[in-house]
C-alpha cells in the first residue's frame, strides 16, 4: 500500500514537472499578418507543426495583427527595441533596416543549412534581401501584375475574345472598340482604364523598354525613356477624358470592381486577383494573360521575413524563418492560400504548374521587376507620382515635372547625406 | 509663524493635491516632458532605432533650404486656418443673431445646430467624401441649377475650400457661445438704436458686432489655433492629396515620424510651426485690440 502510494506520488511530481520541461525551450516571438480567415488557419497550422517538432527545442509564440495595424505597431515596437525576435516586412525596403542595424545578417545561417540562395528562390525577391551582399531577409512572398480581359465584352465589340492585345499599342485599339459612353457623356463601359486597379505609369515605362536609372546606377525619373512614357501616357488619358475617368473611378472605388461587374474590359491586377473573381463573380467569362508589351514587363512587392540583430535568440529565429521558406512550407502556402512563394521548387510544383493561370505568374516572375531601392531616398516613387499627377491636371508639360521631380529626389538625397554620418 | 502657516495651509491643501495629482503626473510625462524631448530631439538625426545624433541646426537648414513641400505645407494650414475660421465664425454670428430673436423654442434650435459636433468625427468625414464624390450629392445639387461641379477632393483647387466647407459642420459650438454672448447685450441699447432710426443692417454691425467683439475675439483665437492643428481630415479624406494640396503641416509631421522614421526632422518641424504660431496668435490679439471699442 505505502508503495503504491509511493508510486503515484513520485508519478505525480513527475507529470507536473513536464510542463516546466517544455517550458525550458527557446522561446522567440514571431508577428505577421494573417489575422483572419484561411490564411490565419493555415498559419496557425505551420506555427503549430515547427512547435510539435521536439528535436529543435524552439516555441514560436506568434501574433497576428491586421496589415492595416501591423506597420505602426512594429514601427513603435522597434523604435522601443521591443520588436519581436522575427517578423514579416516589406521586401522592397529591406536595405533602409539593415542599414540602420535592427536587422541580423542571415547568410551564416543561409550557408550552415547548405542552402544556395540563388537556386532556391527566385532571383528578383532574392536581390530585394541583399545589403552590401549579405542577406538580412528571406523573400517570403511576393506578386506580379497581369492583364485580365472580359471574353463576353470582348465578344460585343467584335473582338476575338481569345486574342487578348499583346503590345500597348493592341490595348489601346481594342480599348476603344469597348468603350460605351452613356448620353451624359460618362463611361458605362470602359475598354481599358490606366488609372484603375493596378495600373501604375511605373510599369508602363518598363513595359516600353524604358529605365528608372541612369547608366551609373543612380536614380533618373527625367530621361528621355520616361519622359516619352508619360506623353504617351498623359496623351491616352487626355482621349479618354480625365474627368470622365476620375468619374469612373469614382464610382468603382469602394469594394465596388468595375471589372468584375462587367464595366470594364481589361484590367491590370495582381494574380491573386483571380481568386477574387471566383469569389465575387464566379460567372465572370475571363482571361488573364501577360501585361502587353513591346517589352515584357511587370510591378512585384512582397514580404520578406526579417530577424532582429537585437534578439537574444537569434539562432532559433534565423531556423524559425527557413523552416517558413522551405519548400514543405511554402508549397502549403501556394496550394491553401494562392500565395505567389518565393521557393522555387515548391512554386514550381507540378501540382500548381498544371494550373495555367498559376504557371502564367511565375513566368512572370522571371521578367518582373520591385522599383529600384534607392536607401537616400526610399520613396522616390512618390515624387514621380506627384509628377505623373501634375502632368494629369495640365499644371506642367511632361519635361517640366519630371525634372522638378528629380531635383527634389536629389534635394531628398542630399538632405539624407547631411544628417547622415557613416 | 510663517513655517507653521505654510504647513497648515498644506495640510488643507493636501487632498486637493492628491485628487488632481494624476492630471498633474499625466501632464508632467504625456505632455511637459515630451515637448522638452522633442525640443532637443530637433537638433538631432533620430530614426527610432539608433539613439539620437546631434547635428545642430541642420534640421532647421535642411527645411530652409531644401525642403519646398514644407512651405508648402505652412500656406496649406494657413489657407485652412484662416479659410476655416472666418467663414465659422461669421456664420456662426449671422445664425447665431437669427436665433436670438427667435421667439419660441429656442432650446430645440439651439440643440439642432449643436448636434454635429457630438458625432464621432471619422463616421462624418466618410459622410462628407460621399458628399464631395464626382457624383455626389452637393454635385448633384449644383447640377439642378445647371452647375458642372467640381471634382472636390480630387481637384488641386478644390480640395482645401471643400475641406473648409466641411468645417463648417462643427459650428454649432461657436453659434452656443456666441447666443450666450448675445443674450448679454443689454436689450436698452437695440431700443434706443431702433429709436434712433437705426435699420437692422447698421444695428448688427454697429452694436451687435461690437458689443460682442471679445467672444468673437475668442472665437477667431481658439479655432486658429485648433485649426493649426488639422490633421485628421487630410488623414482620413484625402491623405494629403492630391498633389500635396490638404498636406497639412501637421499630416507632414506625423508621416515624417511614423511613416518615414524621421523623428529629429519631424521634431524641428514641429518646433518651427510652434514659433510661428505664437507671433501669430499675438498678431491677431493686436489687431483686435484696436478694431474693439469695448476693452
Amino acid at each position: 500500500m505505502r508503495l503504491v502510494f509511493r508510486i503515484v506520488l513520485v508519478t505525480a511530481i513527475l507529470l507536473l514537472l513536464l510542463p516546466t520541461i517544455s517550458l525550458s525551450k527557446t522561446k522567440i516571438i514571431f508577428w505577421h499578418m494573417y489575422d483572419s480567415g484561411p490564411g490565419k488557419e493555415v498559419m496557425d497550422e505551420i506555427i503549430g507543426r515547427f512547435n510539435a517538432n521536439n528535436t529543435l527545442g524552439i516555441e514560436v509564440e506568434a501574433l497576428a495583427i491586421s496589415f492595416w495595424d501591423y506597420w505602426d505597431k512594429l514601427g513603435v515596437a522597434m523604435a522601443a527595441g521591443q520588436e519581436p525576435d522575427i517578423f514579416m516586412h516589406d521586401l522592397g525596403n529591406v536595405p533602409s533596416r539593415a542599414y540602420k542595424g535592427v536587422l541580423a545578417d542571415l547568410t551564416p545561417y543561409i550557408k550552415a543549412k547548405g542552402i544556395v540562395p540563388e537556386k532556391s528562390f527566385f532571383t528578383v525577391p532574392l536581390n530585394m534581401c541583399k545589403w552590401e551582399d549579405k542577406f538580412y531577409a528571406l523573400p517570403f512572398e511576393t506578386d506580379v501584375r497581369l492583364l485580365y480581359w472580359n471574353k463576353d465584352l470582348f465578344k460585343q465589340a467584335g473582338l476575338d475574345p481569345d486574342k487578348p492585345p499583346s503590345t500597348w499599342q493592341e490595348l489601346w485599339e481594342y480599348a476603344s472598340k469597348i468603350d460605351k459612353k452613356s448620353p451624359q457623356g460618362t463611361y458605362d463601359v470602359l475598354g481599358f482604364n490606366p488609372i484603375y486597379g493596378q495600373s501604375y505609369f511605373w510599369m508602363y515605362v518598363w513595359g516600353t523598354g524604358g529605365t528608372f536609372l541612369d547608366n551609373k546606377g543612380n536614380i533618373s525619373v527625367n530621361n528621355p525613356t520616361v519622359v516619352k512614357a508619360l506623353e504617351e501616357w498623359i496623351g491616352m488619358l487626355n482621349k479618354l477624358g480625365i474627368k470622365e475617368l476620375e468619374q469612373f473611378n469614382a464610382t468603382y472605388g469602394w469594394g465596388a470592381d468595375a471589372f468584375l461587374a462587367g464595366k470594364l474590359g481589361m484590367v491590370i491586377q495582381v494574380g491573386q486577383y483571380a481568386a477574387i473573381i471566383k469569389i465575387f463573380a464566379p460567372n465572370l467569362n475571363y482571361g488573364v494573360t501577360h501585361i502587353p508589351y513591346p517589352v515584357k514587363a511587370t510591378w512585384s512587392n512582397g514580404f520578406s521575413l526579417e530577424v532582429s540583430s537585437r534578439s537574444k535568440n537569434k539562432d532559433a529565429a534565423a531556423e524559425f524563418a527557413l523552416y517558413l521558406v522551405s519548400k514543405e512550407v511554402q508549397l502549403m502556402m501556394a496550394q491553401r492560400l494562392n500565395s505567389l512563394v518565393c521557393n522555387i521548387e515548391a512554386a514550381k510544383d507540378p501540382s500548381l504548374m498544371q494550373n495555367p493561370e498559376w504557371r502564367l505568374q511565375v513566368e512572370a516572375l522571371e521578367y518582373s521587376q520591385f522599383r529600384p531601392f534607392v536607401l537616400e531616398a526610399p520613396v522616390w516613387y512618390e515624387e514621380l507620382q506627384k509628377a505623373v499627377d501634375e502632368v494629369r491636371l495640365g499644371r506642367k508639360p511632361a519635361k517640366k515635372a519630371l525634372d522638378d521631380a528629380q531635383k527634389l529626389i536629389e534635394s531628398e538625397i542630399q538632405k539624407f547625406r547631411l544628417t547622415n554620418k557613416k | 509663524m510663517k513655517g507653521h502657516q505654510r504647513k497648515k495651509l498644506l495640510k488643507q491643501n493636501m487632498k486637493g493635491y492628491l485628487f488632481v495629482s494624476p492630471w498633474i503626473l499625466n501632464l508632467a510625462f504625456f505632455t511637459i516632458i515630451p515637448i522638452i524631448v522633442s525640443a532637443f530631439l530637433s537638433f538631432t538625426k533620430y530614426d527610432m532605432v539608433n539613439p539620437p545624433r546631434w547635428i545642430g541646426f541642420m534640421n532647421y537648414y535642411i527645411m530652409f533650404k531644401l525642403d519646398p513641400s514644407f512651405w508648402k505645407a505652412l500656406g496649406n494650414t494657413l489657407y485652412y486656418m484662416f479659410g476655416s475660421v472666418f467663414m465659422k465664425v461669421f456664420l456662426a454670428l449671422v445664425l447665431a443673431v437669427l436665433l436670438n430673436n427667435v421667439a419660441k423654442g429656442m432650446g430645440m434650435y439651439r440643440t439642432i445646430f449643436f448636434l454635429p459636433v457630438v458625432l464621432p468625427a471619422v463616421p462624418v468625414m466618410f459622410l462628407w467624401m460621399m458628399l464631395f464624390s464626382p457624383n455626389g450629392l452637393i454635385n448633384r445639387f449644383l447640377a439642378l441649377f445647371g452647375i458642372n461641379g467640381p471634382l472636390w477632393l480630387s481637384s488641386v483647387t478644390w480640395s482645401k475650400p471643400a475641406l473648409i466647407i466641411m468645417s463648417l459642420w462643427g459650428i454649432g459650438g461657436i453659434i452656443v457661445i456666441l447666443l450666450a454672448g448675445l443674450q448679454d447685450v443689454p436689450k436698452s441699447i437695440y431700443e434706443a438704436a431702433q429709436l434712433d432710426g437705426a435699420n437692422s443692417v447698421q444695428i448688427f454691425w454697429r452694436i451687435t458686432v461690437p458689443m460682442v467683439s471679445p467672444i468673437i475675439l475668442f472665437c477667431i483665437v481658439t479655432g486658429l489655433i485648433s485649426a493649426s492643428q488639422v490633421f485628421t481630415e487630410a488623414y482620413i479624406m484625402t491623405g494629403g492629396g492630391p498633389l500635396e494640396s490638404t498636406t497639412f503641416v501637421s499630416l507632414k509631421i506625423y508621416l515624417l515620424a511614423f511613416k518615414q522614421g524621421n523623428m529629429g526632422y519631424a521634431s524641428a518641424m514641429a518646433w518651427l510651426m510652434f514659433l510661428l504660431m505664437v507671433p501669430l496668435t499675438i498678431l491677431v490679439f493686436r489687431i483686435f485690440r484696436r478694431w474693439s471699442p469695448i476693452d
